[in-house]
């Protein structure tokens, strides 16, 4: 009985080995993301010389090929949300991969053409604009696409039932290096004496995130952070150390703590008009959460979008889309009007 | 005509004749460039590591990446000190040798000295087994398994620590500690046993006395290995121990292996060029230079030891 | 007299149950996967593709990505290592280059796994331009495995008898007919056991494929060498990472082992199967 279970087993494997070989005959090769900065790959930005574009709109024929993103860890869950949407009811021929490096990371990989989209939480900075220049883009190939908006949202641990609402002060000043202590070693009842007289935990996304970078340049106005902030490249791994550890307190984007509101407990902050709980109906660039409200972007390389129609083809799905899954994933949408503009700008590619 | 067709069998045979020459004089040459393959892996390796590496000792001074305890590659002013990370390594590899030694010592002594043919047959495939689990699931028992079991006892325990991985890591090296050494003392020969034991002496005297000290190098040169072994250990560190990169003795806490560090920055930030890719390098280096070191030592404890006898 | 009978008689124990420790471990192990992951573990979830949504998501692209990525790894590996193998026993005996190649070989079998992800980013992804393909990634995974295929063949050939080979030169063959009339056919089980072991290590092999940057979220099932892909182990590690975000993910991840774990077994149960048929033929 043993040796029959084992020899089918191996009988199996075999055909199914002989199975995908038969499988692979006919592969069509979706070169994306071959990425050298010395360029062995086919699709490096070639201006000009570009195929007839597309005139007719995109909806009917079957595409394929690939979308290359990459970028935000903030910005991932609406992106992947909106690619799988995308591929499972608009076209299941596209590949769509979606990464989340971080948006310094994700810009990296975006200046020398490995990305067809760079999923961004701040916007591009001078330095890359110029680099991107050197690798023969200008702006004006590149589309800034702003998706919907995000609230960085202060987390600390449910057991924690002082630091609940903290002044907007409160909080640049702790994570502020050398505000309370030489050391940077700060405890909870340094901020206000009531509280407990125990060592505070920094944690925060690391500089490859473009949420850290909004901290650092807006909140923190590029004063230095806390040596002993503990930052990490993982969300996850963020979300795990503060719901596991009392006196731990981290910030990043509002989709992170909406999808673990059960683990994590979010600041109130006060900004001088009383506390206020950053939701869907606080953040926005009008609302009583602003200070501490930002656009999330995604930038698509409009070359890319000229020569391959699978990406125009993504990138008007984005514009559809977003408004309709920023709720889930925890943003706020965009207006219309500014949606209907980024419209606009695909269709001049054309 | 009947000539003709004479000539072309000739002809046919001579030709059959050189292409067995050619065959024969082809081969070893294919052979030969199949061989150097492996070779081209090894210098192809340490191109790689030293070409960045040099890279990277351009922008930073080689004498303070290997004693500074500052690890911060990302920030505005980056500092790379890879103490950190080597304290990491170090830590986590004591920790898994403080559980897979004793446990693959006695595994080995007791399937080699005491235990019978059955139970031996029954055993060693089940420590195969062990061997051959792939090292994600331990990283998924570590994390979700171990840590928060680990917390029922210790309550300030991190949840992401060096502990668990460490502990977790031990467990998937007893089956090299236990096979290396088991084979070490299998070889010791039979007629010392059997002399030692007609004098009296117990199972565990022989052992002790007798059988650990003829075997002593290979065993030796097991540890040696199962550390390396450990010091290459990439993913259930990566998932159980975080990425903190503080210079820390306090195994509750998370820390930072060389391996982690590398699977870190590659998932976040491989754009190539910049300070920080190249200290990816710079750390790959100083872990292939570890392990290497430790498998040459095992290696020349064992060629030792097999000289002995 | 009687303290170290005694003595004698614990210590058997202590050692008997430290042995057990280990097993102990990995029962407690593989009841921990399967609780976790088996209740997840049913036809739409091997037949589906990727998804964010717990409820939908399947492996299918996974599991074709893996065979794959062995369809790869398993030619170029037997290939090299064959010849390898051969060229070492038959042709470079005692030399002092064979013994180079030795040393380098049982060197590189020491080499940490994510040093060859740094070699595959290097050489494959960038210098090749391949990216992060199933062929960069098998083709770094060949390189890894390349070691376990030339010992277990090496020592398959060297158990075939002298006296066949003898009896083969007698009749007039050439060495290398000798080798592949001879020689390999005997060696075979042996080499396929190594081949099948090798494959096993590569299956589960994380590190390299990380180190080579395989994205998140891959949804189509790949359909050429070319494409990106994602493996078992990968997926592994990525819902394992996020089920501190969706907790759902961590059956998911418990499930996909479950997957793996099976594949494991029938692969090794094959080899164990050829290793004792043709075990004792001489």
């Amino acid at each position: 009985m043993k040796k029959l279970v084992k020899s089918t087993g191996v009988v199996f494997l075999v055909a199914v080995l002989m199975a995908v070989v038969v499988a692979c005959g006919g592969g069509n090769n979706s070169g994306g993301n071959a990425g050298t900065n010395e360029g062995a790959q086919n699709n490096t930005p070639s201006t000009g010389n570009n195929s007839a574009a597309n005139s007719e709109e995109p909806v009917e024929e079957n595409l394929s090929g690939a979308v290359i993103i990459d970028g935000s860890g903030t910005v991932y869950p609406l992106m992947a949300r909106i690619a799988e949407e995308y591929m499972s009811t608009k076209q299941s021929g596209v590949s769509v991969q979606v990464g989340r490096a971080g948006s310094s990371a994700g810009f990296k990989k975006f200046i020398p053409g490995e990305l067809d989209f760079a999923d961004a939480s701040r916007p591009i900075k001078d330095e890359e604009i110029e680099q991107l220049a050197e690798n023969g883009l200008t702006m004006d190939d590149v589309i800034e696409i702003k998706l919907a908006y995000d609230g960085l949202t202060m987390v600390i641990n449910k057991e924690n039932d002082w630091a609940t609402e903290m002044t907007k002060d409160e909080i640049v000043n702790m994570y502020l290096s050398g505000h309370y202590a030489a050391d940077d070693v700060v405890k909870w009842s340094d901020i206000r004496p009531e509280w407990p007289e125990e060592e505070i935990k920094f944690y925060g996304p690391n500089e490859n995130h473009g949420t850290y970078e909004f901290f650092y340049e807006v909140i923190l106005e590029k004063q230095d952070l806390v040596a002993t902030a503990n930052l990490q490249q993982e969300y996850s791994t963020l979300v795990d150390l503060v719901s596991k550890d009392k006196n731990a307190i981290a910030f990043f984007g509002f989709g992170y703590y909406v999808s673990n509101t059960d683990k994590l407990t979010a600041v109130k902050v006060d900004f001088g008009n009383g506390p206020v709980e950053p939701s869907l109906e606080t953040i926005g660039e009008d609302l009583a959460y602003a200070e501490f409200t930002r656009p999330v972007f995604t930038y698509l390389n409009g070359q890319y979008a000229k020569e391959k129609p699978q990406v125009l083809d993504y990138a008007y799905y984005v514009l559809e889309a977003a408004p309709q899954f920023a709720g889930e994933t925890g943003f706020a949408p965009m207006p219309d009007a500014i949606l209907a503009e980024y419209k606009s700008q695909l269709d001049a590619l054309k | 005509m009947n000539n003709n067709l004479g000539v072309k069998e000739q002809i046919q045979q001579n030709l059959q004749k050189r292409n067995k020459r050619l065959m024969e004089k082809a081969v070893p040459a294919l052979l030969f460039t199949a061989a150097f393959i492996s070779v081209l892996t090894t210098i192809g390796i340490v191109l790689t590591l030293v070409f960045d590496t040099m890279q990277f000792f351009r922008h930073v001074p080689f004498w303070e990446f290997f004693t500074s305890t500052k690890l911060s590659p990302l920030s505005r002013e980056p500092s790379f000190g890879i103490l950190p990370l080597i304290n990491g390594t170090i830590i986590s590899s004591l920790i898994a040798m403080c559980v897979a030694i004793p446990i693959g010592l006695t595994s080995a002594i007791y399937l080699s000295e005491y235990a019978s043919e059955r139970v031996r047959k029954l055993v060693k495939p089940m420590m195969e087994v062990l061997a051959g689990i792939p090292t994600i699931v331990y990283g998924f028992f570590a994390y979700s398994f171990v840590t928060p079991l680990l917390a029922y006892i210790i309550p300030d325990l991190g949840a992401k620590n060096v502990l668990s991985p460490g502990i977790v890591m031990g467990i998937m090296i007893i089956p090299l500690v236990a096979s290396l050494s088991e084979d070490a003392m299998s070889s010791v020969p039979n007629s010392m046993r059997e002399g030692a034991l007609a004098l009296g002496a117990t199972r565990l005297e022989v052992t002790m006395k007798v059988i650990i000290p003829a075997a002593i190098s290979g065993i030796i040169a097991s540890f040696v290995l199962a550390v390396s072994r450990a010091i290459g250990e990439t993913m259930i560190v990566t998932i159980a121990s975080g990425s903190s990169k503080n210079f820390t003795f306090d195994i509750t806490e998370s820390m930072q292996t060389m391996t982690a560090y590398i699977v870190e920055f590659t998932s976040g930030d491989a754009g190539s060029g910049t300070v920080g890719y190249y200290s990816l390098y710079a750390v790959g280096f100083t872990l292939f230079v570890f392990t290497l070191v430790m498998n040459l030592i095992a290696q020349y404890i064992s060629r030792k030891f097999r000289e002995a006898y | 007299m009687k303290n170290r009978l005694l003595l004698n008689q614990v210590m058997k124990y202590t050692f008997f149950l430290l042995t057990l420790v280990a097993l102990g471990v990995l029962a407690v192990l593989i009841v921990q996967v399967f609780t976790q992951g088996i209740g997840w573990l049913n036809w739409s979830f091997l037949t589906s593709k990727l998804s964010l949504n717990p409820e939908r998501a399947g492996i299918l692209g996974v599991i074709v990505g893996t065979v794959m990525l062995m369809i790869v790894v398993g030619p170029v590996t037997m290939v090299l290592g064959i010849c390898t193998a051969i060229y070492l026993e038959e042709y470079a005996k005692k030399s002092r280059f064979q013994s180079f190649i030795q040393t380098n070989i049982s060197n590189l079998a020491g080499v940490p796994s994510v040093i060859f992800g740094l070699l595959g980013l290097t050489v494959f992804s960038r210098m090749f331009g391949l990216g992060s393909s199933i062929l960069a990634g098998g083709l770094t995974m060949s390189l890894l495995v390349l070691p376990i295929v030339v010992v277990a063949s090496q020592e398959a050939i060297r158990s075939v008898p002298q006296f066949l080979r003898e009896a083969s030169y007698g009749m007039g063959a050439t060495k290398w007919q000798t080798i592949r009339r001879i020689v390999l056919p005997a060696a075979l089980p042996g080499i396929l056991t190594g081949m099948i072991l090798s494959l096993s290590r590569a299956i589960g092999e994380t590190a390299p494929l990380v180190v080579l940057g395989i994205p998140v979220l891959i949804m189509p099932i790949p359909s050429s060498i070319m494409d990106d892909f994602t493996a078992l182990p990968i997926q592994i590690y990525y819902w394992t990472l996020d089920a501190v975000l969706t907790p759902e993910y961590a059956n998911l991840a418990a499930a996909t082992i479950i997957v793996l774990l099976i594949v494991l077994f029938v692969m090794n149960s094959a080899a164990i199967f050829i290793r004792n048929k043709f075990q004792k033929r001489y």
